[in-house]
């Protein structure tokens, strides 16, 4: 939380009763954690010209419906620089859906989108539920499907990169005695 | 897996775990589901560390079935780490312009003005009598006509003033909200 957030709650109190002044050192205080990441996120698309009306979009959503949406904000639960990231770049890629054209620089293709899975294992395997869980399975997704490093993974995660090794390491144990056991 | 930083997960260990994640996949995922997206405040409270851990393992369900979901928490901590952009002053000043300042009302009438209006509107016993009431009656209805008229130039005049910031609301609102989360 920066200096300036000092009275946030106080700030998001006056701005919700549809105090303009509030309104106002709302926008100016925050303007550049919106502009930052709906640059960052339409910027590889070429869609540089269309920042400002996405930015605009953004801060319409904020005050749409008697500021419904930043009712929804509870600063116990995450900053408040954060929770406006995750907005606008939520914004940016509905945009990027809406415009989306069929000639993109390749580079500019989220990984996701390029992404093959490898051809099916002819043989139908069959893992119990439960035996990796979600945060084994994301590590070995990401460490694998994605290519990441190990210090990648973790940064994604945000836990240490011992961490990542460690469910790494035991993701593997767990299938590696698993199919042993089937082929016995 | 990119072996840097591997320890000793290297080389033939690396496809060997590859290997075993492909043939696991499948199972593992048409076991999981694909979960829906997390609402904007369970994803940033994921990004700042501060879910519980029932929650963190909802979001990273997501980010493990979903491709888009470790695209957009790849590309959101990318941003919060990297230094901030300041925004031009020109789109500071339209998004300020989206709310407008709210009318100011005027002072409440005191009793002595109360009373003294209550006894000129006092119908037949008060000051005016009925015809003065068929009267007003007509003025009331010219009354409404006139600022019928007025009040469409007015809002015309209005819309025209900030046209920009009223085709903004209209694209956002007649998208049906949902763009909202």
């Amino acid at each position: 939380m920066s200096a300036g957030d000092d009275d946030l709650g106080q700030l998001l109190g006056r701005l919700v009763e549809g105090d303009k002044v509030a309104w106002n050192q709302f926008v100016a205080r925050h303007a550049a954690v919106v502009y930052a990441a709906v640059q960052r996120r339409l910027a590889p698309f070429g869609r540089q010209d269309d920042i400002e009306d996405v930015i605009q979009d953004v801060f319409v959503k904020l005050c749409a419906r008697d500021y419904r949406l930043i009712k929804t904000y509870d600063s116990a639960r995450a900053k408040l620089t954060t929770w406006l990231t995750v907005v606008a770049n939520s914004t940016a890629i509905d945009h990027l859906r809406r415009q989306k054209r069929g000639n993109r620089p390749i580079d500019s293709v989220p990984e996701a989108e390029l992404s093959v899975d490898p051809p099916a294992d002819p043989v139908q395997v069959k893992i119990p539920d439960g035996l990796l869980s979600p945060r084994q399975a994301l590590v070995l997704e990401m460490l694998y499907r994605r290519e990441m490093d190990v210090a990648e993974a973790a940064a994604t995660m945000g836990v240490n990169p011992q961490t990542v090794r460690s469910m790494h390491h035991k993701a593997l144990t767990k299938l590696r005695a698993h199919f042993q056991a089937e082929e016995d | 897996m990119n072996e840097k930083g591997t320890g000793s997960e290297k080389g033939t260990d690396a496809a060997d775990g590859a290997t075993l994640w492909y043939r696991a996949r499948p199972s593992w995922r048409e076991a999981t589901g694909v979960s829906e997206a997390p609402d904007a405040l369970t994803l940033a409270a994921y990004l700042d560390g501060s879910l519980d851990e029932l929650s963190a393992e909802a979001v990273e369900t997501w980010m493990a079935t979903a491709p888009e979901g470790l695209d957009d928490i790849q590309a959101i901590r990318a941003t919060l780490a990297a230094p901030p952009l300041d925004a031009p002053d020109h789109v500071v000043a339209r998004a300020q312009a989206i709310v407008h300042a709210r009318p100011v009302s005027g002072p409440a009438l005191g009793p002595a003005e109360a009373g003294w209006l209550s006894r000129i509107f006092a119908g037949p016993a008060g000051l005016l009598g009925p015809a003065v009431w068929a009267g007003a009656a007509a003025a009331v209805l010219l009354a409404s006509v006139s600022g019928f008229e007025l009040g469409r130039v007015g809002v015309e005049h209005l819309a025209s003033l900030d046209a920009t910031v009223a085709e903004d609301v209209r694209l956002v609102m007649g998208r049906g909200g949902q763009d909202l989360l």
